[in-house]
């Protein structure tokens, strides 16, 4: 009740229009719903209005109801609040011009006036009216700054087609049209007593530079904006069901693999790859070249256009448009040569969610998705992402059998983190360096056999250090190494030299038929074999097999499979002995003369119990060895038929490299070829959803974000729901970006629209804070009104509107005349508000006073008068 | 089996011998072996509890401790809603690995707010070597549960895990993420001013 009496809901910002009208807060409202059933017939309302009262007052609803009455588009709302002590009528006027004697304020006060005298014969005019005004200006024309929605693109450079994307390495962002659509200034004079202002059709007080109160509200309306587009397209691609061979056809791409894999089977005859790497890299290089031009004139008449292609490939394998005369290899080395820690903390997707399953900024895989997203919007969508992916997938098959490392992505073990498809990726890299290396050391193999099998057995153990050097020196040369990736270079080498070393002593033990020759050690350890007294050697063995997440997830499935009866944790520990028998074969080659005690005090040392030992067990580290041969192995390991010693007796005798290879590189890298060439665009596109959706976010992050705590606590969320989600929610999420496009757009927009203006004593980064502001609330308050500095530059683009208004219609004397004053500005009022309240005793004087209130509203189409009068119900 | 509410994936870590597969011999089956053989890769049991009424389904993975076998076990941290620390109260440097073993959990775990607990077990020996209070400040330093055991005279092994199972049920958010749609959705609310038939919210008049 007293809601309508507070100057608080006086011109709310952003309020229900009731609330705007009667100023109260809480209500209730019954609307016909259709318009067929409006209520036109006065006497109808009347009807329905003495319902609401009976309503009222059995329920004791102290909430005012209001009814909508006549056309639904007029907005005509009546109302009724009742309780126990007063009763409110709440009357509506509304008319589509506004009659000239209620334009200004002492118009609507002789009217208020004369409605309260009707109302009540004790009315005393002297009573004190205060009133509220606001008037209104709209700023919507913003010659002055212009939109520009994006760099504007460079048309020389015709393969980029569309607007704002200028490469493949980052999405395009932004509103493609001017998200601000209006600004309105308001200038308030809140509750001022009604002798203070003149205002009638003569004369007027109301100049509104000196107001008291200003303030802006910037209107914004969602534009299209290039980065939700480029999304939308790609979600719509994941919905699509084709394959890539019904999209562009089957026999075109294989006649292009075989004829790729025809033209680099037929090199490797000729040239022996082993021994010209350079010569085999060159030439396998052209072949590429040729091949790759063949596919692309058998898919022309398709979908990308070749330019675009080669440049999207290029983005996406950047090592392979360097010079001719290094190898492929060089500079793959670049990317992960900086990345090879497995330590992700530097990346920011840790820090909000370890499991959205994307990849890493500035990824293969991430610009494969970024690529394949613009490719989509630009270039054909589906029929071109199918292509891409083909010619993606081609390129991966000519680096797998030309043993090119794939650049852009970590050299590790796959990486659980990310997208399956990264993990693919990187499968499929460990698979070529495994290869590599397979095919270097059969390469050294050669060497020493070439040189060193006549040399007796002593001598290569003399010269083997130096040869050592030497010969990683001539691989290092032949594979053309540049000093950038010492790193890996280093541990292959390690490998080189080990597998090299292991060989000689291989040779020459076979030359000698001397079985007590350990092979394959990587290192001594600080023990001595129980049986031989010898130093013990811990052996190379063979690396952890790298799996990627689908094959984790099968193998857990095949060992869950197996049950949890005995039979089935027998069988279980069997499957999983594999590296185990591997590892015992390799310490049995490595430890001419060991038994599993040996083994065990490598392998798990706290199975072996020594004797002495009471526990005290920093001898460990003292080189006291002898003494540690002293003892016997703990119970589990002396069961009889205990899988350890079933397996150790399983164990040949067999170094790392001899052994059956845990990972078998080719095998792995076709079934990752298999599931690549599976893969319909749409689960390419699923795949890569959560890593577009991560580029995108991050394109946003990339920009100015202070002032809009909105838009980080959207992005906060939509991080933490990013997370391997389905199509649909993808679709949820894309809501919000494309709302947090809008307002950074927005936010830029207005900056530019008034940064043109005098702000240098404002300060450029006040001005944004400012419009920050705008797009933060409802409606922001200038300090200082007009005559604050940020009033004086608001004033400046309704002047230079204005101009070009005046200018526009040819009336450039006019426009001179006018804005010789700048104060100008702000002539044409949009809309003009008043609020008159006062205090009555109704019905009768002797009733205690309510308040009484009418508001107006006047702009160039509509007048609405909105009044609330209140009578006393007890003392009447 | 119907109602079984959720399945969690714990999965108990540790250095060799300790008695990781002891104690879960014991928990699933009310066993001890004196015979246990040492745990080749990983090996899992299955086990229904019930907890507040539900019925919720165990599946726990069981790991070798060995340094040789730990290149194969860092798959199996993926998803898992709670971990068992376990050292032996009577072997040292089992505790003092505790360390190692932390760190790959954070490398490794995918779920941020797993549940962790570390558990002393064969508390059933004469000759100590860790006692209580140094378990207790090292799990409380790292926010773990913590209970000393026996898996021989099966002293405490029910209540770690039902101690473990409770707390996971009670993280929201931990094992139901698939069914709550979290979060509360920050946007325009658009529908307000279609509703009110008028110009809405933002509308000046």
């Amino acid at each position: 009740m007293y809601d309508m009496q507070s100057t608080i809901n006086d011109f709310p910002s952003r309020a229900h229009c009731l609330t705007r009208w009667y100023g109260v807060k809480e209500f209730i409202t019954i609307t016909p719903a259709k318009a067929e059933y409006a209520i036109t017939s006065e006497s109808k309302g009347n009807q329905l209005l003495s319902a609401v009262s009976i309503c009222l007052s059995n329920t004791k609803c102290e909430l005012p109801i209001f009814l909508q009455l006549q056309q639904l588009r007029r907005r005509l709302y009546v109302g009724l609040c009742l309780n126990r002590n007063f009763r409110a009528n709440f009357e509506m006027v509304q008319l589509n011009n506004t009659p000239s004697q209620y334009r200004h304020l002492s118009g609507l006060i002789d009217i208020f006036k004369s409605k309260l005298v009707s109302l009540c014969c004790s009315y005393i005019p002297s009573a004190e009216i205060s009133v509220s005004i606001r008037q209104t200006y709209i700023l919507n024309c913003f010659t002055y700054s212009p939109w520009v929605p994006q760099e504007i693109p460079d048309l020389s450079n015709y393969i980029t087609g569309g607007i704002g994307t200028s490469d493949f390495q980052s999405l395009p962002f932004g509103s493609i049209e001017d998200p601000i659509t209006d600004i309105y200034l308001a200038a308030t004079w809140p509750s001022v007593a009604e002798s203070a202002l003149v205002d009638n059709n003569l004369y007027s007080d109301l100049d509104p530079y000196e107001a008291p109160l200003w303030s802006v509200r910037a209107v914004m309306t969602k534009k299209p904006c290039l980065l939700e587009s480029y999304l939308s397209r790609f979600i719509d691609v994941c919905r699509s069901v084709e394959s890539t061979d019904e999209l562009i056809g089957f026999a075109n791409f294989y006649d292009n693999v075989e004829m790729d894999s025809h033209v680099v089977q037929a090199l490797d005859k000729i040239t022996d790859s082993s021994v010209h790497p350079i010569l085999d890299k060159g030439l396998a290089r052209i072949v590429s070249k040729a091949t790759n031009r063949v596919s692309r004139a058998g898919s022309e008449e398709s979908h990308i256009p070749s330019a675009v292609l080669s440049t999207v490939m290029q983005c996406l394998f950047p090592d392979s448009i360097k010079t001719e005369d290094r190898s492929y290899g060089d500079q793959s080395s670049s990317f992960y040569h900086n990345n090879t820690a497995t330590d992700y903390s530097w990346h920011p997707i840790n820090k909000y969610n370890s499991n959205s399953s994307s990849a890493p900024e500035g990824s293969l895989t991430h610009t494969l998705a970024i690529s394949l997203c613009i490719i989509n919007r630009n270039y054909g969508g589906l029929r071109a992402i199918a292509h891409l992916w083909r010619e993606f997938i081609m390129e991966l098959r000519y680096r797998w059998e030309n043993n090119i490392i794939i650049p852009m992505l970590e050299l590790e073990a796959p990486n659980l983190q990310f997208s399956l498809l990264h993990q693919k990726f990187q499968m499929l890299n460990c698979c070529i360096l495994q290869r590599r290396k397979r095919e270097l050391r059969s390469h050294s193999e050669n060497l020493i056999f070439k040189s060193g099998n006549s040399l007796s057995y002593g001598k290569i153990m003399r010269s083997m250090l130096e040869s050592r050097e030497t010969e990683e020196e001539v691989l290092t040369s032949k594979l053309n190494y540049s000093d950038d990736r010492e790193e890996e270079s280093v541990s292959y080498q390690e490998n080189v030299k080990v597998d090299g070393d292991i060989y000689v002593k291989d040779n020459a033990s076979n030359d000698r038929s001397d079985m007590q020759i350990p092979i394959g050690v990587k290192e001594e350890f600080n023990l001595l074999l129980l049986e031989t007294k010898t130093p013990m050697n811990i052996p190379i063995t063979q690396d952890p097999t790298p799996m990627t997440e689908d094959m984790l997830s099968e193998q857990a499935e095949i060992l869950t499979k197996l049950g949890t009866s005995e039979e089935g944790i027998r069988i279980r520990a069997r499957m999983q002995s594999a590296s185990l028998l591997s590892d015992m074969e390799a310490f049995k080659a490595a430890n001419p003369g060991c038994i599993l005690e040996d083994f065990v005090r490598w392998y798990s040392p706290r199975d072996w119990i020594p004797i002495e030992c009471s526990g005290s067990q920093e001898n460990l580290t003292q080189d006291n060895v002898s003494w540690y041969t002293q003892g016997h192995l703990s119970t589990r390991m002396r069961i009889p038929g205990n899988i350890w010693a079933e397996v150790w007796e399983a164990a040949k005798r067999s170094p790392a490299y001899k052994q059956k290879r845990l990972f078998d590189d080719t095998k792995e890298a076709e079934k990752v070829f298999h599931y690549l060439n599976n893969l319909k665009p749409s689960e390419v596109a699923l795949q890569l959803l959560s890593v577009v959706v991560h580029a995108a976010i991050f394109r946003a992050k990339s920009l100015d974000l202070s002032n809009l705590p909105n838009v980080n606590t959207m992005i906060d969320s939509i991080v933490s729901r990013a997370c391997r989600l389905s199509v649909k929610e993808h679709t949820d999420l894309l809501k919000d970006i494309k709302s947090i496009e809008c307002i950074i757009s927005a936010r830029q927009s207005l900056a530019a629209k008034f940064i043109c203006y005098e702000v240098e004593d404002y300060g450029l980064g006040k001005l944004e804070g400012f419009a920050g502001n705008l797009l933060n609330q409802p409606e922001v308050t200038i300090e200082g009104s007009g005559k604050g500095l940020l009033g004086k530059i608001i004033n400046q683009a309704f002047v230079s509107s204005k101009k070009f208004a005046l200018e526009t219609f040819n009336e450039p004397h006019v426009a001179k005349q006018e804005l010789s004053s700048s104060k100008l500005g702000l002539s044409e009022i949009w809309a003009q508000e008043f609020i008159l309240r006062t205090q009555l005793s109704r019905p009768v004087s002797s009733s205690r006073p309510t308040p009484q209130r009418l508001y107006s509203a006047c702009t160039k189409d509509e007048f609405r008068m909105a009044g609330t009068f209140c009578n006393d119900t007890i003392f009447q | 089996m119907d109602d079984v509410i959720a399945t969690l994936k714990i999965l108990i870590i540790g250095e060799a011998g300790v008695g990781k597969s002891s104690l879960l011999l014991r928990f699933t089956d009310d066993q001890f072996d004196p015979e246990q053989s040492a745990t080749i890769g990983v090996d899992f049991k299955i086990k229904t509890v019930n907890v507040e009424g539900n019925r919720v389904k165990l599946a726990i993975w069981d790991t070798a401790g060995q340094e040789r076998f730990r290149t194969l076990t860092p798959s199996y941290y993926r998803g898992a809603q709670g971990v068992i620390l376990v050292y032996d109260t009577s072997k040292r440097t089992s505790f003092d690995k505790l360390e190692n073993w932390l760190t790959e959990l954070r490398t490794y775990c995918t779920k941020r707010d797993v549940i962790k607990m570390l558990v002393g077990n064969k508390i059933d020996k004469d000759q100590r070597e860790v006692d209580t209070l140094t378990g207790t400040n090292f799990a409380r330093r790292y926010q773990m549960l913590f209970t000393e055991c026996s898996a021989k005279t099966c002293d405490h092994v029910q209540d770690a895990f039902d101690e473990l199972v409770h707390k996971i049920i009670q993280t929201p958010g931990l094992w139901d993420t698939e069914k709550s749609n979290s979060g509360l959705k920050i946007g325009e609310r658009d529908g307000e001013a279609k509703a009110s038939s008028c110009y809405g919210g933002c509308s000046l008049i």
